[in-house]
C-alpha cells in the first residue's frame, strides 16, 4: 500500500468520523436528557478527525484532501436516515451519488 | 433567500465563511509540511503543540465556527451551504499557486462532481431546526 493510498484512506475515515460527530450533535438537539454526553462525545470524535486529518495530510495533497472529506456528506446522509428518521429524498439521493462520484475520481488521481 | 433582499452583513459573513474555510485548509497543509519527522505518534503530536502555525489553525476553526453559526441565524442552511463551498475552488486554487500541488483535470472533474453533490443535498427540503446543524 503506497503513502497516497493511505493517506487517501485516512481522510476517508476523517469523513467518517465526522459523519458521525454530526450525527452526535444532532441527536443533542433532539433529547432532553443526556444532551451533553452526545455534545462531548462529538467534540471528542472532532478532535479525534483532527489528528488524522493532520497525518493524511502528510501523504496527500489539500487540494485533493479537503474535497474527499466531503464524505461526511453521504454518511450524514446515511446515518440520519437510519438513527434519526430524516428522509433521503430523490434529490438527496443524486447528491451523494455525485459525491461519490467526484471522490472516486478525486482518489484515483491521487 | 432571494440574493437581491441579501443585507450586507450577510453577504460579508459568506464571504469570510469561506475565506476562513480556505484559511483553516490552507495553513493546515503548511504546519504539516513544517513538522520534522517525529517517528512516534506521541511525538508527532508533541511537535504539532509547539508548531504556532496550527495555533492559528485552532483559531480560525473556531472563529469560522462562531461566523457559521451566525449566518444561519438569519439563512437557511439549504442557501448558505452551496456558496461556501466555493471554498473547495479557492483550495484548489491557492493550493496550486502557493502549494505547487498538482493540477490536473481528473481532479478538477473530481471537485466538480463533490461541489454539485453539495449542491444537491444543500437543496433539499429541510424543517427549521436543521439550521442549527453544526458545519462549519
Amino acid at each position: 500500500m503506497t503513502a497516497t493510498t493511505i493517506g487517501v484512506l485516512l481522510v476517508i475515515l476523517c469523513g467518517l468520523i465526522e459523519g458521525v460527530a454530526q450525527v452526535f450533535f444532532k441527536k443533542s438537539a433532539l433529547v432532553l436528557d443526556g444532551k451533553r454526553l452526545w455534545i462531548g462525545a462529538g467534540v471528542v470524535l472532532f478532535i479525534v478527525q483532527a489528528l488524522i486529518y493532520t497525518g493524511a495530510l502528510q501523504f496527500v495533497e489539500v487540494s485533493t484532501a479537503f474535497p474527499i472529506g466531503n464524505i461526511a456528506f453521504v454518511i450524514v446522509a446515511i446515518l440520519s436516515q437510519r438513527f434519526l428518521n430524516e428522509p433521503l429524498t430523490r434529490t438527496r439521493w443524486m447528491g451523494v451519488g455525485l459525491i461519490v462520484v467526484g471522490v472516486t475520481l478525486l482518489a484515483a488521481q491521487a | 433567500m432571494a440574493a437581491s433582499t441579501l443585507p450586507l452583513w450577510l453577504i460579508f459573513r459568506l464571504a469570510l465563511a469561506i475565506i476562513l474555510d480556505t484559511a483553516v485548509h490552507i495553513l493546515w497543509k503548511l504546519a504539516v509540511l513544517q513538522l520534522p519527522n517525529a517517528g512516534s505518534l506521541s511525538a508527532s503530536v508533541e511537535a504539532a503543540l509547539r508548531q504556532p502555525l496550527f495555533l492559528l489553525v485552532a483559531i480560525l476553526f473556531v472563529w469560522q465556527l462562531i461566523n457559521w453559526l451566525r449566518v444561519l441565524e438569519s439563512s437557511d442552511l439549504s442557501y448558505s451551504h452551496p456558496i461556501t463551498a466555493l471554498s473547495l475552488i479557492a483550495v484548489f486554487i491557492l493550493s496550486a499557486l502557493y502549494l505547487g500541488e498538482s493540477v490536473d483535470a481528473l481532479k478538477v472533474l473530481g471537485i466538480g462532481f463533490v461541489f454539485a453533490g453539495v449542491w444537491f443535498i444543500s437543496r433539499t427540503e429541510h424543517d427549521g431546526s436543521a439550521r442549527r446543524a453544526i458545519r462549519p
